[in-house]
């Protein structure tokens, strides 16, 4: 029988790579990477519509993250914090290169064929971006790839937790339509 | 499940699009070095002193090397470490190079910032191996030129940590003269409190759980013991700047004299109002005259409202019940609520229209008759029998007001709450709009309807303060909400909300829909791991072991509080193990019961439980609670 855990070891794992960023732990960065680096740059995807911007960004979040994990508190939502640093850098991003913010629907297929996507995944990013409107989008990457919360989403986008949750819905039924209609 | 289904899917699709920028990654954050931060001191610090000593020693062995070269020392060894504190925080790690003459000579072995604030005033300055007042000076007058020191916050923590009383006396004098000098050069009299470090739990904790420095922390735990019936918690002073802490310090009556270090030398910038000055500010606001006799219900307590102490006053007067918030520095009404507690239509007035409530809105809060610029929100908010109350709601001078006011005039409630005008230093109220429109936000030819702005200090990522304004308002059915850092003209946020139709689904939807959530992703996750038993100790008795048997019993019988009757045949996966724990003789407890499973640790001896969990067994699905799905 192994000795009792009596700390809390699950909900925090995000929580403790950050302040193992901050207090120089070997493993803490790549463990951060390996739990967060898919919503980040799904994210960055979605908003930016460039597969450069968001491999930008990526990068400079986690370089964000790594200065601001000495000054950091858990509020005990680690990926909205993580969110709110994408977004920011997304906003940033837009405003220094003053552009709108899609590449064409052709210019991004071309992209994402030079990634380890195969013709099904392009098709769902590119229909998460071209289907979905922008809320739907950020909720679908913060739940089903960031692993928040419908709660913590409302509260994030400061929608009502009703608006997150028919958006939702909606925004799935819209992709599994395109899912099933490829045959995936 | 078709949803986890697609959700998985569009997942693995992002994945396999995603470049790998680990490696680019680490090699721009490298892995920062365990330094012997203050919250670490204990050991570490001392066998990095040892480290360091020994370096020295085989360097002067085999080199004759002066440390400081060219400063014709001959011993050099660690002597201590010092910490600033004002809101940037700075640790400074020393080296006493001791003169020929034996004199101390304390220099900069290392410096780091604690906060982004830290980092910020260190800056590109390179002051490892100068003197410890010119480190001293040179970090003073930085905060000086960055506004961290004024006149009205010139208070500094020095913390210091040493093995030895007489050096712990050299730093503090030192450093303390150094701040002193250096204010004066700016007419500011310095307010610095030193204490002297304890390497305690209860402050690293502290000190790692808010990412303050351990001095910090240390005085917080100070504040804490000594608070007497003051409304303080851990959390509120952890965001409070040295001058706010110094001000509580300075009113506190010190009982706690475990390990008495602490100095205070000059008065912090401000002194906060006090309790009775505050109810004198909130009395004059009601009624000239007024005194606490004539009031009933009254409370005032010194709380934190978005970091700013304040003294929150309540009371009752006539028929109305009254809420202050006032500055405790500043002793300004942030905020004042009147509510009726008593109301009877006066139906012999005659009935107003919503422009004249709207008028008497405006008189009420003071804006001149002839001022056509204050623009009156208002809808009927309710009706009082058959009386119509209208809820109105503008900015005028630098404050929000909202009134409530029936159709005969008579006030129901209202409600003012001063702008933080801190923004306006650095970007005007007025401007916004033609910022929002300069940004491409906003059309300039497109009308907005309840349009609203409030202020207030927040904390950044960073741990920076910053004053961000909130700008909502409303164009159709949609409403956009913004949030606008004043300091660097910077949207950080930007929502857009629709009123639709569909974003009320029906109730059973969004009953299913939340049901789902929370089973998928909640109730194995949030809800895990119940704590019973408290955290007992074993008895030290070396008496008769209980047989497994009896452990089972005297178990079951004592989780009957907490989950009822629990009879032994319902229980199975039983494991029983004798352990030494806790200083005694503990049998390790696993079983399981109605879909969970236990893990107690049982006093061999005695059988009494010393503390226990309880988990969801593996393969075990709550049931989802009945709804009636009659629409």
């Amino acid at each position: 029988m192994s000795s009792k855990n009596y700390a809390k070891p699950r909900r925090n794992r995000l929580d403790s790579a950050i302040y193992g960023i901050a207090d120089g732990e070997e493993d803490a960065l790549a463990s951060l990477y390996e739990m967060s680096s898919s919503a980040i740059y799904a994210y960055a995807l979605t908003v930016t519509g460039n597969i450069y911007d968001a491999q930008d960004i990526l990068q400079e979040t986690f370089i964000k993250i790594y200065d601001a994990s000495v000054n950091y508190v858990s509020q005990g939502k680690p990926m909205s914090w993580i969110m709110r640093i994408v977004r920011n850098l997304c906003y940033d991003k837009f405003r220094a290169s003053s552009r709108t913010v899609n590449v064409s629907d052709e210019i991004l297929d071309l992209q994402l064929s030079t990634t380890g996507a195969d013709a099904t995944d392009r098709l769902l990013i590119r229909s998460c971006l071209s289907e979905l409107d922008g809320e739907e989008r950020s909720i679908v990457v913060m739940h089903a790839i960031g692993g928040m919360k419908h709660r913590q989403i409302a509260e994030e986008l400061g929608l009502p937790l009703n608006t997150v949750l028919s958006k939702y819905r909606r925004a799935l039924g819209k992709l599994q339509k395109i899912i099933e209609g490829d045959k995936v | 499940m078709k949803n986890k289904k697609t959700e998985k899917r569009v997942a693995e699709s992002f994945r396999h699009a995603q470049p790998d920028v680990y490696r680019s990654v680490a090699e721009q954050c490298p892995t920062r070095e365990r330094v012997a931060r203050k919250s670490h001191v204990g050991l570490g610090w001392k066998l990095s002193t040892c480290t360091l000593a020994l370096l020295l020693v085989v360097a002067i062995v085999f080199g004759g090397v002066a440390m400081w070269g060219g400063k014709g020392n001959d011993t050099v060894a660690v002597a201590a470490s010092v910490t600033l504190d004002v809101n940037p925080s700075i640790d400074i790690q020393l080296s006493n190079a001791k003169g020929r003459d034996g004199s101390a000579d304390y220099r900069v072995a290392s410096i780091k910032g604690n906060n982004a604030d830290g980092v910020g005033i260190i800056g590109s300055m390179d002051l490892k191996g100068v003197q410890l007042e010119v480190a001293v000076n040179a970090l003073i007058g930085s905060m000086l030129r960055k506004g961290y020191i004024r006149a009205d916050a010139n208070s500094v923590l020095v913390s210091v940590d040493s093995d030895s009383q007489a050096v712990y006396d050299q730093i503090v004098s030192t450093v303390c003269n150094e701040i002193t000098i250096k204010m004066r050069e700016s007419q500011i009299d310095a307010s610095v409190v030193s204490q002297w470090i304890k390497e305690t739990d209860a402050n690293e904790t502290l000190a790692a759980q808010y990412r303050i420095s351990v001095g910090k922390a240390q005085l917080i735990n100070k504040i804490l013991a000594n608070k007497g019936e003051e409304n303080y918690t851990a959390e509120q002073l952890s965001k409070l700047t040295i001058n706010d802490l110094n001000i509580i310090l300075s009113g506190l009556t010190v009982t706690d004299t475990t390990g008495e270090d602490i100095t205070q030398s000059g008065s912090a910038s401000t002194q906060s109002y006090g309790r009775e000055r505050a109810l004198e500010i909130a009395f004059g606001r009601v009624q000239s005259g007024l005194t606490e006799e004539n009031v009933l219900g009254l409370k005032a307590k010194l709380d934190f409202d978005d970091g700013i102490m304040v003294w929150e006053v309540e009371f009752c007067y006539g028929t109305n019940e009254y809420e202050f918030e006032i500055g405790a520095i500043s002793g300004e009404i942030i905020s004042f609520e009147c509510e009726t507690a008593q109301y009877t239509p006066d139906t012999t007035q005659t009935a107003k229209t919503e422009e004249e409530i709207k008028t008497l809105a405006k008189t009420l809060a003071g804006v001149p008759a002839d001022d056509t610029t204050v623009e009156v929100f208002s809808e009927r908010c309710r009706f009082w029998g058959q009386n119509i109350v209208y809820s109105l709601w503008f900015s005028y001078n630098d404050t929000y007001f909202e009134y409530e006011i029936d159709v005969y005039g008579a006030v129901l409630y209202s409600f003012e709450q001063k702008f933080d005008t801190a923004a306006d230093a650095y970007m005007d109220r007025s401007e916004i709009k033609d910022f929002l429109i300069e940004q491409g936000e906003l059309s300039a030819l497109t009308p907005v309807s309840g349009y609203r702005v409030t202020s207030a200090a927040q904390t950044d990522e960073q741990g920076n303060t910053i004053i961000v304004y909130t700008v909502t308002y409303s164009i159709g059915d949609i409403t956009y909400t913004y949030t606008i850092d004043a300091l660097n003209r910077k949207i950080l946020s930007r929502d857009v909300s629709e009123k639709t139709a569909e974003q009320y689904p029906p109730f059973h939807d969004w009953f299913d829909d939340e049901w789902n959530d929370w089973k998928d992703d909640d109730w194995d996750w949030d809800y895990d791991d119940g704590y019973f038993g408290g955290h007992k100790q074993p008895s030290q008795s070396s008496g008769t072991l209980l047989t497994e048997d009896q452990i089972k019993t005297y178990l079951l019988n004592q989780l009957i509080g907490q989950f009822g009757n629990i009879l032994l045949e319902e229980t199975s996966d039983w494991e029983i193990e004798l352990e030494e724990e806790f200083g005694g003789k503990v049998y390790e407890v696993e079983f399981q019961w109605n879909g969970l499973e236990f893990e107690c640790d049982v006093d061999a001896t005695t059988g009494m439980l010393i503390r226990g969990t309880w988990d969801y067994a593996d393969g075990f699905e709550p049931s989802r609670p009945a709804w009636n799905h009659a629409r």
